[in-house]
């Protein structure tokens, strides 16, 4: 399968800072400081440091790789069969992404603003942006998310802008925290943050290869820098005891914001560009879940699977629902999502091993020869 | 297209929560008395919008008080929700005020329940109310303004409420009740016999009156005010700090870098000087454990801008600002030694956070819950170095 569709770098920072983001926006920083304590802030920085060393690996085997995604480097493997498994394996992956991120997302809207409504309403908002998202394409996504995003970017800096006056440095002490051993813990259990790689991954045949490392780089810094400055603002406004116990952090942060008698009651806006972003987020989940089930059976249209997919989702979340928000921080779902992490390196060192990137230069230059 | 689509998700998903001002009761303040053993009463003050905004002839009292007898806050609510056939929302609610009796048994079982209410702001004023809570919010009858929210407002920003710090407030309270870095304190009201508030002694009101009962209740009413800080030990009430304590108290954390303090004029002691003071961002706090007992250096950087002086003395001559120097110097040292005093050996609760600074002398959380604080803040030696500057002559 061919890709005509293509977009710049620029595009695919955006939408891969928003997968990261989406966390941030929901329970990331209170996550940070349930292994860290006062140095909550740490664990951000840590896991950042590993995504950009774990990048720079990559990068270096992606040279024997090409411009191929995840799908077309399993296909060169291991044949059809291994595409077919792996491709399967992604689409699962991101479908739980997406229905847990829908059911926690709607959780907290519910909690937040829409208290009356049934779960199901809110969720069906949601449903019929991802299906319009899905319907125009991966192409539509990404250039709108590459000017929704800054906005939701520059919303979030201003909520925090708006708490400094409710900074207390006492808050980063005991500097250590929980300790050297919980920092380490959580610096494993966060790397889920940035599970989102596996999408880096299957979008490198959009904007081609040699924007790869722009791309991969300026995503990681980008996002470790939300990260960092999300959990540290969140820990200088409430103490590491009062913390842990704030379910939506961002959210919470925002109602302390107060100029005067003017500014006040700022938090209807983190509503706003929350609901922005984690739409933006399903959106993008969702249409990469119909291009990855099309890529691996190689189906001619994609559009009849959007309904059936959005209704496996649907169903999905509104499972996820009775469980409870916790899901998205269960730390027993850690390994699931560091699949999105782990699944793209090991097909990337055997593909590179492989060198299934350099097969087509050969074909081209034998055809040329004949 | 998706753009719009997307739009109408994120804009049309509270239209099934709407809900018109009519349909909902906001609390402005919620009382909590004692009654029998396992109850207690709640008082709501609720705000009337059509007396507020005028509309419709208006002129009525801008709120409304009932209280309900209940044995927890939600079926308290409920009651009140049925009462007042409204919605109860708590989300322009400014005040909490407690008993003074309930406050010495402890107020957190309360409070905790409250919090989890999103609605709630974490800003709320904890009150502690001498006479009993709906006595209290009963006496404050927005004055001047018809709008009680506004009224709360700027209840807390007058000269008299110098004092308020931040601490009383709903989350720092809670935050301190269940930790041992720092204590709770709430404002602290009761009945002020220095206020004599009159109306016009013709009209209405006294012929509506019911008698001799009535007028008293109404004296009554009008001279609650608010006259310290309540003092907790984790949630429970152990004391209480007089109006210039408060100040000092105030002075001291850093909740309020800007106070007025009056001293005698030193060279004419029939008269007082009053100056502003103003904490200097340099002052600093210092925490150390030795030998397992807290060392506490504290280091006051203050200007002080008089304001006032009712003696004919001119404070601007260098001599005569040396001597007034000196008064604030033996005012502020008297008046923090003896608060340090009373709040560390009498009362034995840290209000003040200084545990807050004692944890930077530990690596970790587990280390410093081994010290328990609380144990041995008691046992703290202060070391309280004031530096006072006269910066202009009033």
């Amino acid at each position: 399968m061919k890709n005509r569709i293509q977009f710049g770098s620029w595009e695919a920072t955006a939408l891969m800072v928003n997968l990261v983001f989406a966390h941030v926006m929901l329970i990331f920083p209170r996550d940070m400081v349930k292994f860290g304590g006062s140095a909550s802030w740490m664990i951000p920085i840590i896991i950042t440091l590993i995504a950009l060393g774990y990048f720079a690996t990559v990068l270096k085997l992606y040279k024997n790789i090409g411009s191929l995604d995840l799908i077309d480097i399993s296909a060169r493997i291991g044949g059809r069969t291994l595409k077919v498994i792996v491709g399967l394996m992604i689409t699962v992956f991101l479908i739980l992404t997406v229905s847990i991120f829908l059911g926690g997302f709607s959780q907290t809207l519910k909690i937040i603003s829409l208290d009356k409504s049934p779960i199901e309403y809110v969720e069906a908002l949601f449903f019929i942006g991802m299906i319009a998202a899905a319907y125009y394409g991966i192409e539509v996504v990404a250039r709108i998310n590459s000017f929704l995003v800054p906005v939701v970017i520059i919303g979030f800096i201003l909520i925090t802008i708006g708490v400094i006056p409710a900074f207390n440095i006492n808050n980063l002490f005991p500097i250590l925290g929980e300790g050297y051993a919980s920092i380490a813990k959580g610096s494993i259990s966060m790397l889920s943050a940035f599970a989102s790689f596996i999408i880096l991954f299957l979008m490198v045949p959009f904007f081609k290869k040699k924007y790869l490392k722009r791309v991969g780089f300026s995503y990681i810094i980008v996002s470790g820098l939300l990260l960092v400055w999300a959990t540290l603002s969140f820990i200088l406004v409430f103490p590491y005891e009062v913390a842990v116990d704030k379910k939506i952090p961002i959210y919470q942060m925002a109602r302390h914001i107060e100029f005067g008698n003017y500014v006040q009651r700022i938090e209807s806006i983190f509503v706003f560009i929350c609901s922005i972003c984690v739409l933006l987020f399903l959106c993008v989940v969702f249409t990469f879940v119909i291009y990855v089930f099309t890529k691996t059976f190689d189906l001619k249209k994609s559009r009849p699977l959007i309904l059936p997919m959005a209704i496996i989702v649907f169903s999905l979340a509104l499972l996820s629902k009775r469980t409870n928000i916790e899901l998205l921080s269960n730390n027993s779902l850690t390994l699931i999502w560091l699949t999105g992490m782990i699944l793209p390196l090991l097909l990337i060192i055997i593909g590179a091993a492989k060198k299934v990137g350099l097969k087509d230069k050969g074909d081209i230059k034998n055809r040329q020869k004949h | 297209m998706f753009l719009s689509i997307a739009l109408c998700v994120v804009t049309f998903s509270g239209c099934y929560d709407n809900s018109e001002i009519e349909d909902l009761a906001y609390v402005m303040a919620i009382g909590i008395d004692e009654a029998d053993s396992n109850s207690f009463n709640l008082t709501f003050q609720t705000a009337v919008p059509k007396s507020i905004t005028g509309v419709g002839g208006g002129g009525g009292e801008s709120t409304v008080v009932s209280s309900f007898k209940t044995d927890n806050f939600l079926t308290g609510i409920k009651k009140a929700n049925e009462y007042l056939s409204r919605n109860i929302n708590l989300s322009h609610t400014k005040i909490i005020v407690v008993s003074e009796n309930i406050a010495k048994k402890g107020v957190a079982a309360f409070l905790s329940g409250l919090q989890q209410n999103m609605e709630i702001r974490p800003n709320v004023n904890i009150i502690v109310a001498s006479e009993g809570a709906k006595k209290y919010i009963e006496s404050i009858q927005p004055k001047l303004t018809s709008n009680p929210s506004k009224y709360y407002d700027l209840l807390f920003k007058t000269y008299q409420t110098d004092f308020l710090v931040p601490s009383t407030q709903l989350e720092d309270y809670l935050y301190r009740a269940k930790n041992y870095g720092a204590q709770p304190v709430a404002i602290y009201t009761e009945i002020d016999k220095a206020i004599d508030e009159s109306k016009p002694s013709s009209g209405e009101g006294d012929e509506k009156s019911d008698g001799e009962s009535k007028k008293s209740g109404d004296s009554e009413k009008k001279n609650m005010s608010i006259k310290g800080l309540a003092v907790f030990k984790m949630d429970k009430m152990v004391g209480k700090l007089g109006p210039e304590e408060a100040t000092l108290f105030a002075l001291l954390t850093g909740s309020n870098n800007n106070v007025k303090i009056e001293v005698t004029d030193p060279l004419d002691k029939r008269f007082k000087v009053l100056g502003n003071v103003i904490k200097e961002k340099a002052s600093s706090n210092k925490v150390k454990i030795k030998d397992g007992k807290p060392k506490i250096n504290i280091n006051l950087k203050l200007n002080i801008d008089v304001q006032a002086v009712q003696s004919d003395n001119n404070y601007d001559e260098p001599d005569k600002a040396a001597k007034l120097k000196i008064a604030y110097e033996d005012y502020l040292n008297k008046g923090i030694k003896s608060l340090l005093q009373k709040v560390t050996y009498k009362f034995k609760s840290d209000i003040f956070g200084y545990g807050e600074f004692a944890k930077q002398n530990f690596k970790t959380i587990d280390q410093w819950e081994n010290v328990k604080w609380p144990e041995i803040f008691p046992q703290s030696q202060y070391d309280c170095k004031l530096d006072l500057k006269i910066t202009r002559q009033g």
